[in-house]
């Protein structure tokens, strides 16, 4: 089987301080994957440099669609706005970041298709409906501006416009942190749902383990711009190897 | 007293770089470096700037403001020109070699050999909907004009239809999407395959664009919801045409309405050639 992003030995520095250094790994087909560790572990600069938001020093991300396997660093940004507006979409921590919040929640979904060049209004309303039903936010707030949404809802209606365009993979940073735990694991729900319906790959940065072990099928942990160790989620968390990993489980209250 | 047309001629020479830079590349906006003008932003300093780069001795001037010789903004630059440069100054639309213009175009078809130039007071099309300058020229660049689209997709959604009725965006010569300055929807199809150049000077963010001649002009809509002008059910009462723009007046305290024609030389014809009928 191929993967689907290939990130092979990328390093990243602002200045003196290196965000990420020599780290390589692969992503697979329908996987969602999770990253985890503390603040300033590189976490976000891997999620920018997997998005095309910026571009790594060194190494290399190679993208592989349709038998085609796009090298990062040889995209002019034409080409990469087009990869960012159809198959690679981040779902940022705060959904004003990634929503425009004076204007209609169906008109926030309708931008990406608006974007590829969709020109029928009715095909647009139809699918803000559609994907306002899928993300459980509900029809009747199709026309209300996310400025009058609750966290949970912004964050929901983010990821539907992220989706609606079909994209091959999802990206998200910290999407469940400040919200409260019942809406949390409703948001949970919906993402673990629509993966395996819609045949979907996803990087979930995390800094809750809590959400890892749920949500994950492999683990990447990060320390310090490098991986500490990467495997099974369960493995992981049930047997972490790496002195940093078993610190992160350790600390981890239970209830 | 003042140079020819006020403006020095080496400002005049940097701005007609940029209207031949605007005329080359359709719809695109241009910077230029522009001047202080004797008047407040906001009246027509963009305007001023451009007619007074391009006019001559022989040039026939008419301004308009809403259609109207009349008012204030173009009594004032129609007598700034006249005092500058000494030309010839008309209110008749077939007379003029440039028009320059807020807020309307002439009813009168105009020819190869008039210029009409516009005041802008906001350049970009897309600033209501994204205020950073660094993102909307990263959108032209790129052709994403998908938030433009955006505003019509929320009119139909909120009003059932497009209810965009002045400064009606337009996507020039299949690339660049512009602001046709604030005119009625109604005077968009004008623009299309126009005969005449169109000149587009905005004083205050200092930005040139340009239509030549016969160049497509299309403006924004979905396949299913097309562009439509404004029809009126109501005659000029004052020339009795139904043909025009026509203007909405208040005439008392309690609301009575008056329409009349918005383009007063249009206006005034047709009441010469009643009369001539009459008589």
């Amino acid at each position: 089987m191929e993967p689907i992003i290939e990130v092979k030995n990328i390093s990243k520095n602002y200045g003196n301080i290196k965000a990420l250094e020599n780290v390589s790994f692969s992503i697979w087909p329908g996987e969602i994957l999770g990253i985890v560790g503390e603040s300033g572990s590189g976490k976000s600069t891997l999620i920018k440099c997997l998005s095309g938001e910026t571009s790594c020093c060194e190494g290399e991300i190679v993208f592989y669609k349709d038998n085609e396997q796009i090298y990062f660093s040889m995209l002019d940004e034409g080409r990469m706005h087009l990869l960012r507006k159809k198959d690679i979409k981040v779902v940022y921590q705060n959904p004003q970041d990634g929503l425009r919040m004076k204007f209609s929640a169906g008109a926030n979904i309708a931008e990406p298709l608006l974007s590829l060049g969709s020109r029928e209004y009715s095909e647009l309303r139809d699918k803000a409906l559609y994907w306002m039903d899928r993300l459980e936010i509900g029809q009747s707030r199709t026309d209300h501006i996310p400025e009058n949404f609750s966290g949970g809802m912004r964050q929901r209606l983010q990821i539907a416009r992220s989706l609606v365009s079909n994209p091959k993979i999802l990206l998200m940073d910290e999407p469940t942190s400040g919200l409260d735990l019942s809406v949390q694991a409703r948001l949970l729900d919906v993402i673990g749902k629509l993966v395996k319906e819609i045949n979907l790959t996803v990087v979930i940065v995390t800094h809750d383990l809590g959400v890892a072990r749920i949500l994950a099928d492999r683990l990447i942990v990060m320390k310090s711009g490098k991986i500490a160790e990467h495997g099974l989620t369960d493995q992981i968390l049930d047997d972490p190897g790496h002195e940093y990993t078993q610190l992160l489980v350790s600390s981890v209250l239970r209830a | 007293m003042y140079n020819f047309a006020y403006l020095d001629e080496n400002s005049k020479k940097m701005i007609r770089q940029s209207i031949l830079k605007a005329v080359a590349i359709p719809g695109f906006q241009v910077p230029f470096a522009g001047r202080e003008m004797p008047l407040p932003y906001g009246w027509g300093t963009g305007g001023i700037q451009l007619t007074s780069s391009i006019i001559g001795p022989d040039d026939v001037l008419k301004v308009i403001d809403q259609g109207s010789d009349d008012t204030t903004n173009a009594v004032s630059i129609r007598k700034f020109f006249k005092k500058t440069a000494d030309i010839k100054v008309t209110t008749c639309t077939k007379e003029a070699t440039i028009i320059q213009t807020r807020h309307r175009i002439p009813e009168q078809k105009l020819n190869e050999n008039q210029i009409v130039v516009y005041q802008v007071p906001i350049p970009e099309p897309m600033q209501f909907i994204e205020p950073s300058k660094e993102k909307t020229e990263k959108y032209h660049a790129l052709e994403e004009y998908g938030s433009m689209y955006v505003k019509i997709y929320e009119d139909i959604a909120l009003n059932s239809e497009i209810t965009t009725a002045f400064d009606y965006p337009v996507f020039v010569n299949k690339r660049y999407l512009m602001s046709p300055s604030p005119i009625p929807r109604y005077d968009n199809p004008k623009m299309h395959m126009a005969e005449f150049l169109q000149l587009f000077g905005a004083g205050r963010e200092k930005r040139i664009y340009a239509v030549p001649p016969y160049t497509q002009v299309k403006s924004l809509d979905f396949n299913d919801y097309p562009f439509f002008v404004e029809s009126f059910d109501k005659k000029c009462e004052i020339c009795g045409s139904s043909l025009g723009f026509l203007d909405e007046i208040i005439t008392d305290d309690s609301g009575t309405r008056m329409y009349v024609c918005s383009d007063s030389d249009f206006c005034r014809k047709n009441l010469e050639i009643n009369n001539g009928t009459n008589n």
